[in-house]
Order: C-alpha cells, then sequence, then structure tokens
C-alpha cells in the first residue's frame, strides 16, 4: 500500500506536470521525475497493487510519461567503459577530447568526432600520463597536464598552427598542475596549481611564464573555469569548510560564493552566453549536474541517477552538456540537454 | 575470458625465472607437501578477504573524518552520517556509509614504518625482517611469514592454491615489491599464486607464461593447454624436469580442476554483475575474489594497484597522493572505492558468504592529517584505518577512537600483530597452533571487533 500512496502523490506531481507544457516542452527536472514516476507505476502493477480499471489509469499515465522521459535520454556516445575524465568538445562541437584510463598504467588524451565516435589517442607515441586538455575555440591551441618527474605534473601549451609547444613546470619536484583552461582571448591559461603555498588557482602566459597567483587562501582551490567573456573564473574552493563554486575577476579580485550546501560542489563550467554555471554536486546524495545562473538563482537539477553523473562540459550551442556517467555501469560519455528553454525565468 | 599473462621475468621485483620456479615446484597444492592439519574448531572465517589498498589511502579524507579541526587538517570533504550511530565518514563513501551496519571501522591503527614497502611487509608478515629488509639489501627469506601464507600452511592443498594474490605484479612501489608478500623464513613454497585479473574481467596466470616451450593460448581450451605441457614435459631432460615439475603439476591440477578453474572466468558472471563492481581492474579483482570464496579458497589478497604511486610515469592507480591529493580521491580514488567494496560487501551478504568470509580492508598506512605545503598529504603510520565485516566481526561498531587532529589513537593503538593475530585466529588459528608454527605468538585479537 506504500507504493499506492506513493503514487497518489505522485499522481497530482505528473497532472501539474502535465498541465506545465506537453513532451519537449517539460523541464529536464519534470522528465526526471516522470521517468520515475513510470517506474513505480510499472512496479505497482506488477505486484498486484492495483487493478483493474486503476491499472488502466495509470498505464495510461505510464505511457504518457515514458513516452516523454525516455526520448530525453541522456545520449551515449562510448561504450568501452574505460574510466574517463574531463571531456572538452572540440572543432565547434563536432569532436571531443578526453582523459582515459587506457592502460593499467597510463592515462591517455582521446579524441574522437561526434559522428563515428570512435576514440583515438591523441600522442600515440607518448608513454607518460596525459590528461585534462583544453582547446581553444579556434582550434590553435591544445593544452594538458603531463606527468614529468615523480610525482610532478607540468603544463604543456601546444601551438597546433606551428607544431611548437611550451611549458610550464611547477617550483617544487612533487608539485602539481590540473584543470588547465585557455582564456578566451588566448594570452593566458589558468590552472590549479599545488605547489608551496597549497592549491591554489594560477595563471601562466601562454609561454609557461608569468606565474600569478590569483588565490592565497586555507583549504583547496581547484577546477577553474573562465567566463567567455574573459572577466571571471568560477572555481572550487573549500576556504569556508568544504567545496563550494566561487566565481572572481579574472585578476583574483571580488570573490563571491555561489553555492552554499553541507556536501561538495565541484567543476563549475560556464555557458557559451557566460550566463549559466553547470556543476557536480553531491547535495542529493551522490553525484549529479546541476546548473545555476552565474548570479546564483534559477538552480537546475540536470541527471538523476543512482549511479555517477560528472565532469560536465557545454556543448558550444548550449543547449547540450556532455558528461561522463557511470549510468550502465560504465565510465561513459554521455550528451545530455540542458534545459535552456528555462534561462531567464 | 583466460589468457595467458605477460609478465616479464626480469621486472622491478626482482624475481628471476628461475626463483620463480623454484618457487612453483614446491606450492602446497601443486603436490600435497605439506601434511594439511585440522584446525582443532571450526574456523569462523571459511576464507579470508584481504583488500590491500596500496600506498596509504588517507584516513581522515575517507573512514575517520575531523570536521572540526582547523582548515590545514580537516580537508575539503563533508562528513555524512553513516547507520553506525556516531561514526562518520566522509562525503566521499556514502554507499559505504549507508552500510556501515555490516563492517566495523578500527582507527586506531599504527605501523612501524613510513615506506611503503616496509610498512606493507610489516603489515602482511606482522614482524619486522631480520636482515634488514626493504631498507637493507634484505630478501623475502628475512621476513616472517605472510598471513596468507599461514592459514594456508594451515589448511593445506585442494584443487587451488590456498593463498592467491590478484595484481598485475608483485605488490610494492617504484623501488619494488614489498618482501613480505609471501613465505618469509618458510620458504617460497608458500607464496602466494598470482593472478591478474583486467578491467575486462580477462583473467591471467602470470606464471604460466614461464612455462617453458609453452605457446601462448588460451586456458579454456584446456585439452590442448595439457596436451602441449606433456610435449613441453617430454622434451626436458632429468635435471631441468625436476625443476619444472612442480609448476608443471601446479598448472595440471589447476587446469584439470574443472570446477574450481571455472572459478577464475568472469564470463560466467551476468554482466550486470560486472558492472556493478565497476569497470576496473580493482572492481573485477573484488568479483573474481568472491568468485574464489565461493570454491573455499582460504586466503585471497585483492590489491587496488600494482604500485603505491599514482600518476608517476611508471605507475598506476595507487594511493600514494603526496600532491592532489584532494583532486584525485574526488575523481577517482573515492568514487571507485565506494563502489566496488560497497557491491562487494552486498554480494557476499546476498549470497550467505559475510557470515563465514572476513574482509579487511586496509592499506599500510594513513596520510598526514596536516595538509603539506602544496596543498596534500604524506605518509603518516602513527595513526590510521582498518575496515573490518564477516568472518566473526561484530559489524556496526567503531573501533578506537583518534584524537581531534587524526594524529594519534587516543584509545589503544592497534599493531600490525593484533590485525594479523585476530585475522588467523578468526581464521581457525589459535594460540596452539600459532606456537607450533612460531608465528604470532605474543600477539593478541582485537577484542572490541569479536
Amino acid at each position: 500500500m506504500i507504493c499506492c500512496e506513493q503514487l497518489r502523490t505522485n499522481r497530482s506531481k505528473i497532472n501539474s506536470v502535465g498541465r506545465s507544457g506537453f513532451f519537449g516542452c517539460f523541464s529536464q527536472t519534470q522528465r526526471n521525475e516522470q521517468y520515475h514516476f513510470c517506474h513505480r507505476v510499472r512496479n505497482c502493477v506488477r505486484t498486484g497493487c492495483l487493478s483493474g480499471r486503476q491499472s488502466l489509469v495509470y498505464v495510461g499515465l505510464m505511457i504518457f510519461t515514458c513516452g516523454s522521459a525516455i526520448a530525453t535520454e541522456p545520449q551515449r556516445l562510448t561504450r568501452d567503459g574505460a574510466l574517463k575524465l574531463s571531456p572538452v568538445f572540440t572543432h565547434k562541437g563536432a569532436g571531443v577530447i578526453f582523459s582515459m584510463h587506457r592502460e593499467p598504467n597510463q592515462v591517455s588524451l582521446m579524441q574522437m568526432r561526434l559522428s563515428d565516435a570512435n576514440p583515438e589517442r591523441l600522442d600515440t607515441s607518448l608513454v607518460a600520463h596525459q590528461f585534462d586538455a583544453d582547446v581553444t575555440a579556434d582550434g590553435r591551441y591544445l593544452c594538458f597536464v603531463l606527468t614529468y618527474t615523480s610525482p610532478q605534473s607540468i603544463l604543456v601549451i601546444r601551438d597546433l598552427k606551428d607544431g611548437t609547444e611550451t611549458r610550464f613546470i611547477p617550483q617544487e619536484a612533487r608539485g602539481t598542475v590540473r584543470s588547465p583552461k585557455i582564456s578566451p582571448d588566448q594570452r593566458c591559461v589558468v590552472l590549479t596549481l599545488s605547489d608551496p603555498g597549497g592549491q591554489q588557482i594560477a595563471t601562466v602566459d601562454m609561454k609557461g611564464a608569468s606565474l600569478r597567483r590569483l588565490t592565497q587562501t586555507v583549504g583547496t582551490n581547484a577546477w577553474p573555469a573562465i567566463s567567455p567573456d574573459g572577466r571571471h573564473i568560477a572555481f572550487s574552493s573549500s576556504r569556508d569548510g568544504n567545496f563550494q563554486i566561487y566565481i572572481m575577476n579574472l585578476d583574483g579580485s571580488g570573490v563571491r560564493q555561489l553555492t552554499n550546501h553541507p556536501l561538495r560542489n565541484i567543476r563549475p563550467t560556464w555557458s557559451p552566453d557566460g550566463q549559466r554555471i553547470a556543476f557536480t554536486s553531491a547535495r542529493d546524495g551522490n553525484l549529479e549536474i546541476y546548473v545555476v545562473r552565474s548570479d546564483g538563482t534559477n538552480l537546475q537539477r540536470l541527471t538523476d541517477h543512482p549511479e555517477r553523473d560528472d565532469f560536465p562540459a557545454w556543448h558550444p550551442d548550449g543547449k547540450r552538456l556532455l558528461i561522463v556517467s557511470e549510468r550502465e555501469g560504465d565510465s561513459d560519455l554521455y550528451i545530455i540537454e540542458s534545459d535552456s528553454e528555462d534561462v531567464g525565468q | 575470458m583466460f589468457g595467458f599473462g605477460n609478465y616479464s621475468a626480469k621486472d622491478c621485483s626482482g624475481w628471476s625465472r628461475r626463483s620463480f620456479l623454484q618457487f612453483a615446484a614446491g606450492l602446497p597444492m601443486a603436490g600435497g607437501l605439506l601434511n594439511a592439519a585440522q584446525t582443532e574448531r571450526t574456523p569462523q572465517a571459511r576464507s579470508v578477504m584481504l583488500i590491500w589498498l596500496v600506498g596509504g589511502p588517507s584516513h581522515l579524507d575517507l573512514f575517520d573524518p575531523k570536521p572540526h579541526a582547523p582548515s590545514e587538517y580537516r580537508g575539503p570533504f563533508s562528513a555524512i552520517s553513516t547507520r553506525t550511530p556516531g561514526m562518520q565518514f566522509t562525503e566521499l563513501l556514502p554507499r559505504l556509509a549507508a552500510r556501515s551496519d555490516r563492517f566495523s571501522v578500527v582507527r586506531t591503527n599504527i605501523n612501524y614504518d613510513g615506506g611503503h614497502r616496509a610498512a606493507g611487509s610489516i603489515s602482511w608478515t606482522c614482524g619486522r625482517a631480520n636482515d634488514g629488509g626493504e631498507s637493507g639489501n634484505g630478501k623475502p627469506s628475512g621476513y616472517p611469514p605472510n598471513i596468507g601464507s599461514i592459514i594456508s600452511r594451515n589448511r593445506g592443498s585442494g584443487d587451488l592454491p590456498p593463498f592467491i594474490s590478484l595484481s598485475r605484479g608483485p605488490v610494492g612501489d617504484g623501488d619494488g615489491p614489498s618482501l613480505g608478500y609471501g613465505g618469509g623464513v618458510w620458504g617460497p613454497n608458500y607464496d602466494p599464486f598470482m593472478v591478474n585479473c583486467a578491467k575486462t574481467g580477462q583473467v591471467s596466470i602470470p606464471e604460466l607464461k614461464l612455462l617453458e616451450g609453452l605457446s601462448p593460448g588460451r586456458l579454456d581450451d584446456r585439452r590442448r593447454v595439457l596436451g602441449e605441457l606433456d610435449r613441453v614435459r617430454r622434451n626436458l631432460d632429468r635435471g631441468r624436469l625436476e625443476q619444472w615439475d612442480g609448476l608443471h603439476q601446479k598448472a595440471f591440477q589447476l587446469l584439470r580442476g574443472g570446477r574450481t578453474l571455472d572459478a577464475f572466468d568472469l564470463s560466467r558472471e551476468s554482466s550486470a554483475t560486472r558492472t556493478r563492481y565497476g569497470r576496473t581492474s580493482f572492481g573485477q579483482s573484488c568479483l573474481l575474489g568472491r568468485r574464489l570464496v565461493e570454491v573455499g579458497v582460504p586466503y585471497i589478497q585483492v590489491n587496488w594497484s600494482q604500485y603505491a604511486e599514482v600518476l608517476y610515469p611508471f605507475s598506476d592507480y595507487g594511493w600514494d597522493t603526496h600532491a592532489d591529493n584532494f583532486g584525485l580521491l574526488a575523481d577517482w580514488h573515492g568514487p571507485l572505492l565506494d563502489q566496488a567494496f560497497s557491491t562487494l560487501l552486498d554480494d557476499l551478504q546476498d549470497r550467505g558468504l559475510l557470515e563465514t568470509t572476513l574482509v579487511v580492508c586496509m592499506g599500510e598506512f594513513g596520510r598526514t592529517p596536516r595538509i603539506n605545503n602544496i596543498g596534500s598529504r604524506d605518509h603518516w603510520p602513527r595513526c590510521y584505518f582498518s575496515v573490518w565485516a564477516g568472518g566473526g566481526v561484530q559489524p556496526g561498531r567503531a573501533i578506537g577512537e583518534s584524537d581531534p587532529r587524526g594524529e594519534f589513537p587516543l584509545t589503544e593503538p592497534v599493531t600490525p600483530e593484533m590485525v594479523g593475530t585476530t585475522i588467523v585466529e578468526l581464521a581457525g588459528i589459535n594460540t596452539q597452533r600459532r606456537a607450533e608454527f612460531r608465528v604470532l605468538e605474543r600477539g593478541r585479537v582485537i577484542n572490541d571487533l569479536l
């Protein structure tokens, strides 16, 4: 009977959903609710909690809701199941670069066209670990992290036009670079630097020089992302206790907190129009993808799955996001919708 | 799903092909060379699984959070409630937090060495080397026998090796393996049988690669491999034959043991089950470990990785997070451990195996409570954790208490001897038997676990 009570509760929910639009007009959150509702209906029919006319009504609802939910299920791009992280779109959204745990002792950068979804190694002869790539919109520059001496990792900036490479090497023998992002004006790279002074957000120029620490706080600062207009950086920091999303100016000034939740909020990434920030949060019990306006309003949950959804990256069209998800058990790339119709509400 | 491994006869372990053949020649299951003494009472743990987190997992960032510690200690991860009253984990372990009624956590483990190799050996053997160990020119024979070797000697031979270690190769760090991996002073007869389980679930047995003249093939084509073994054997001269025969018998018995050999075949598991464990080498090794428990293997060591280091140019993905500890734990280590270990506990419970299987999850030490100058954590053997489930352990307990910064035990420290003694005691090796074996004679069990 408990499940029937749940159904009654959810029936009212879905009625309100039905009034708000039809099929594709539902928000992602509403569609997620419908999807789970449809499973609950099915279970009730199976267990005999519903009978006769009740069943028909609920089955009708189930068909209605399944139609919309299935149509918006994430699109799975890869099927190899190997551990992946930090995907980014390339070639105006036609391609992807991501890091993959390809061999037991090898994390490699992989590139893939969306049209054939066939990942290939970016640098086939490289024996070191290579991860956390970023590519400029015009495709000229590629940057990534490379393990160097043990356990130091360095930043590599590659000019794909003339084939030259520059490097930034942390000061400490065990210092590391993570999550480099090239500024839209291609003048600097913002990165997470673990070096004397702690784990901070910093910038270097395109020659790997002119290091500038933007944060110098207690706690951990990580996962920086530059806004499309190049004026702001979103990042995660535990300066106030646990990981929250913050925004600051490109010079490190004007820091303001965007999220406030007891569980971690990490990996912010700006939408192409600079209006929204997608990020990963554990606020609902496991890692899911959320989006919020850059002023902190209109928080939306984009995924709802018992397995991990992580590493969001915006498609250049601003309507879709690339994520790494374990929803089929394996670690694979998926595309989800970003619910752009809700912006401005 | 089976294939011959790609074992390199000359790797950092220093195990030569010759030494491998020599140890294999005398393995207990190979020729029944050992007397399989019956234990004096039925063991509470018919099998033991040691889930080995090589590299030193951070206790503050996993099972012993300190949310009220100063920021230079606390770390960025929030503490979450578990099903055990008063016990918190960090938010990296939500699934294990929801299952904390199935296991107990010791929070006052200590070790006597701050290096991966020596600390690993001390953890596995519950003692120190008599020849300088890893810091000198020590040899495996300088260490007391591994806990797995003690249990395998006590349990004796069977269709499958009594001590199996699941790893790509000898476990240690970039300088070499921990020398206490096997029989130690008892000799190589009691070394573990190494099995590699890839993330695809493909299982390979590196030792069989050493069968001279045996061409690579698939173990599931059993008839052909047996024929090949015979052919190779006929071509050996007498001297080499004696040396070779132990390994030959070992391979022969394994290949002939149809039901037991099937235990290595993960393709017999449903895709859903394999997926639940996570398609990682560690996840699939946990699943393989469960299958080995089902066929009665007494001691299985499931290794997180071969190397302690993480993202060194040569290494796989150990827990040695000197740099970027928090990023790495958030990206990989935390979620992967939470998924595989919680699934293992569920699976053992669902199959009615947890009651008779002791599962111990730990590393050689923890990590510095005080965050280092590059925002990460270093080695810390003075206080860390171990997780205990099944096999006679009372679940749902937090055993011992560390100080508010996680630096030192506030209650009685749990020594490696106490860990080893508790494991072998639950495996049915009592005080008298330990005295006969001359092992752990002064050890005490962790009473709060029982």
